[in-house]
C-alpha cells in the first residue's frame, strides 16, 4: 500500500512537471503576443498590405508593442488593418505617426512599423485610425534597382572612354597640370572682372548724364529742355539757312566770273590761253627790265650832273 | 459475393475494432470508476517511460540541430536554428516520436499482459468474480495513457529544445536568454494546441489498439507474441494515418 503512494506521488510529480511546463509555455507564447497585457485597438488604412496576416508584430521604435488583429477590406482599394498594441506604450506614441508595412530583415516576416513625426500632437487614444505610407514593393525595388543598374553601366562606359582619352593624350594633362596656364587663367578673370567694374561705372556715368539732361542741367539739357534756347536756336538756325543761301548765290557769281575768263576773249584770257602771246609779253616784260635798269643808271648819272646837282642838295637838305 | 481472403480478414478486424472503441466509450465512461487501477496504469505508462521518452527526445533535439545547421549556415541563417528546431519539434517531431516510442513500449507491453491474460482464461476468471473485466483492464490502461501522453510530449518537447540549445552551442555562442526569446518568438499558439490535441488522439490509439489485440488474442502462447507485435504495428501506422489527417484539419482551421 505504502509502494502505491509512493508510486502515486511520483505520478503526481510527474503530471504537475508536465502542467508547469504547458501553463509556463503557454504564458511565455501569450506575453509575446499581448494576450494577457492590457491593450488597445487602433487601426490603419492601407492601400497594399503586402501579404500582412493577422498575429504580425507591430513595431514601433524599433520595439515589438502589438501585433495584427484583423485585416479588413473596405473597399477596392483601402485595406483595414486593426491592431491591439499595449496600453502603457500608447502614451509614446502620437496622432500623427505614420504606419508603414515593412519586412523583418531582407526575407523575414512582414510588420506594421509605426514612425513618430517631430511634430507636437496628443497621444494616441484606442480606436485612432493612424495615416500610412505606401509600402515598398520589392518587384518594383528590384525594378528601380534594375534602371539604376543600366545607368551605372553606361555612365561607367562613358567614363571609361573619357579617361582613356585622358590617357592618351598628354595635352589636356599637361595644360590642367601646368601652373602658368592657371595663373594667366586668373589674371585673365581679374581683368575682366576690372573692365566689368568699368563697364558698370560707365553705365552708372552715362545714367547720371541722362538723367541730368533729362532734369535740364548743363549745355545739352538747356537746348533739350529750355524752350528760350530752342527759339533762339530756331532764329540762328534760320540765319544759317539764309547765309547758305547767299554763299550758294555767290559761289555761282565766282562760277560765272572764272566760266567767263576760261571761255572769254579778253587779254586776261589771251594770256591765260594763247603761248606765243605768253612768250610776248614775258619778253616785253624782260625788256621793260632792262629798260627801267638803264633808266636807273642814267638818272644816277643825272644827279651827280652839275646842272641838277643844286637841286638834289636841297632836296636832302629839307629832309 | 466472395471477398478474398485478406481483404475480409482486413474487414472483420476493421469492424471488430470498431466495435471495441464503441465499447469503450459506452463503458469508460460509467460508473464506478477504478481510479486506484487508473492511477496504477497513468504511473507505469507515464511516469516509467519518461526516461526512455527524454533521452530520445534528447537525442532527437541535438541530432536535428546538428543536421540542419550547415544548410542553415549556407544562407548564413544559422541564427534561425533555434526558431526552426522548436517549431519542428513542437509541431511535429515531438509528438510523432514520443507516440512511437510509447506504442512501441507501452502498446506492446499492454498487448503481452492482455494476451497472457486472455490466454490463461484470467479475464474470463473476473467476469465469473463479478469484476468488469472491460472497465479493470481496457478502460483505465487506455485513459492512463490518452492523459499520460500529452504531458510525456510536453517534457519531451522541454528536454528536446534544451538538447537543440545545447547543440546551438556547439559551433555558435548563443545565452539561454536569446535562445528562449528566439524561441518563444517563433511559436505561436496554432503549433502548441493543435501538437497536444493530436498527442491525445495518438495515446487513444495505442491504449485501444493495445487493448484490443491483447483482449482477443488466441492461440495460446503464440498468440500472446502475435497480440504484441501487432499492437506495436498497427498503433504505428495508425498513429502516422492520424498525423495526416491532423496537418489537414490543422491546415483547413488556417493554423500551419
Amino acid at each position: 500500500m505504502s509502494n502505491t503512494k509512493a508510486n502515486n506521488i511520483k505520478l503526481g510529480f510527474f503530471v504537475m512537471a508536465g502542467l508547469l511546463v504547458l501553463v509556463i509555455a503557454l504564458y511565455m507564447i501569450g506575453s509575446k503576443r499581448s494576450v494577457f497585457s492590457k491593450t488597445i485597438e487602433i487601426s490603419a488604412v492601407f492601400h497594399n498590405v503586402n501579404g500582412l496576416m493577422p498575429g504580425h508584430n507591430v513595431r514601433y521604435g524599433g520595439i515589438d508593442i502589438g501585433t495584427v488583429q484583423k485585416i479588413i477590406f473596405e473597399s477596392d482599394s483601402a485595406i483595414t488593418v486593426k491592431m491591439i498594441i499595449e496600453k502603457k506604450m500608447a502614451r509614446y506614441i502620437k496622432k500623427n505617426a505614420i504606419a508603414s508595412i515593412g519586412t523583418d530583415g531582407l526575407m523575414g516576416n512582414k510588420l506594421v512599423n509605426i514612425n513618430s513625426l517631430p511634430e507636437q500632437s496628443a497621444p494616441i487614444e484606442a480606436g485612432d485610425v493612424l495615416l500610412s505610407l505606401r509600402p515598398v514593393e520589392s518587384d518594383e525595388m528590384i525594378r528601380t534597382l534594375n534602371k539604376t543598374n543600366d545607368n551605372l553601366a553606361a555612365i561607367t562606359s562613358d567614363l571609361k572612354g573619357l579617361v582613356q582619352r585622358f590617357n592618351k593624350n598628354n595635352n589636356l594633362i599637361t595644360l590642367i597640370s601646368d601652373s602658368t596656364v592657371i595663373e594667366n587663367l586668373r589674371q585673365s578673370i581679374q581683368s575682366i572682372n576690372s573692365a566689368t567694374n568699368n563697364i558698370d561705372n560707365f553705365t552708372k556715368d552715362i545714367n547720371n548724364i541722362t538723367k541730368d539732361v533729362q532734369n535740364g542741367k548743363g549745355v545739352l539739357g538747356k537746348l533739350i529742355a529750355d524752350s528760350i534756347s530752342e527759339n533762339q536756336l530756331t532764329v540762328l538756325l534760320t540765319n544759317l539757312q539764309q547765309l547758305s543761301d547767299s554763299l550758294i548765290e555767290a559761289t555761282n557769281n565766282i562760277n560765272q566770273f572764272s566760266g567767263l575768263l576760261v571761255n572769254g576773249q579778253g587779254t586776261v584770257q589771251a594770256l591765260l590761253t594763247d603761248t606765243i602771246m605768253k612768250n610776248d609779253f614775258n619778253e616785253t616784260l624782260n625788256q621793260l627790265k632792262k629798260s627801267s635798269f638803264l633808266l636807273e643808271e642814267d638818272l644816277k648819272a643825272l644827279q651827280k650832273n652839275f646842272l641838277f646837282r643844286k637841286y638834289f642838295r636841297q632836296k636832302e637838305k629839307k629832309k | 459475393m466472395k471477398l478474398p481472403k485478406g481483404i475480409s480478414d482486413l474487414l472483420h478486424e476493421t469492424g471488430q475494432l470498431s466495435a471495441f472503441v464503441i465499447r469503450f466509450f459506452k463503458e469508460g465512461f460509467k460508473p464506478r470508476y477504478e481510479w486506484e487501477e487508473l492511477f496504477k496504469q497513468a504511473f507505469i505508462n507515464g511516469y516509467k517511460s519518461l526516461p526512455l521518452v527524454g533521452i530520445t527526445a534528447f537525442i532527437m533535439g541535438l541530432v536535428l540541430t546538428v543536421q540542419s545547421r550547415p544548410t542553415l549556415a549556407e544562407f548564413g541563417a544559422t541564427s534561425w536554428l533555434p526558431a526552426m528546431i522548436a517549431i519542428s519539434i513542437v509541431r511535429e517531431i515531438g509528438p510523432v516520436i514520443t507516440a512511437l516510442i510509447c506504442a512501441g513500449k507501452i502498446g506492446s507491453s499492454i498487448g503481452a499482459e492482455l494476451g497472457s491474460m486472455k490466454v490463461t482464461e484470467q479475464i474470463d476468471a473476473m467476469e465469473v468474480s463479478g469484476t468488469n473485466p472491460f472497465k479493470f483492464l481496457v478502460v483505465t490502461r487506455v485513459l492512463s495513457i490518452a492523459f499520460m501522453l500529452p504531458i510525456l510530449v510536453i517534457l519531451a518537447d522541454l528536454i528536446a529544445i534544451y538538447a537543440c540549445y545545447i547543440g546551438v552551442n556547439f559551433k555558435d555562442v548563443v545565452s539561454w536568454k536569446l535562445f528562449y526569446n528566439k524561441v518563444f518568438n517563433s511559436l505561436e499558439y496554432s503549433d502548441f494546441i493543435p501538437a497536444l490535441v493530436k498527442s491525445f488522439f495518438f495515446g487513444l490509439t495505442i491504449g485501444l489498439v493495445g487493448c484490443f489485440k491483447g483482449y482477443n488474442s488466441q492461440k495460446g502462447t503464440e498468440g500472446v507474441g502475435h497480440a504484441a507485435n501487432s499492437a506495436v504495428v498497427v498503433a504505428s501506422l495508425i498513429i502516422f494515418i492520424l498525423d495526416l489527417i491532423a496537418v489537414q484539419i490543422t491546415d483547413l482551421l488556417g493554423l500551419n
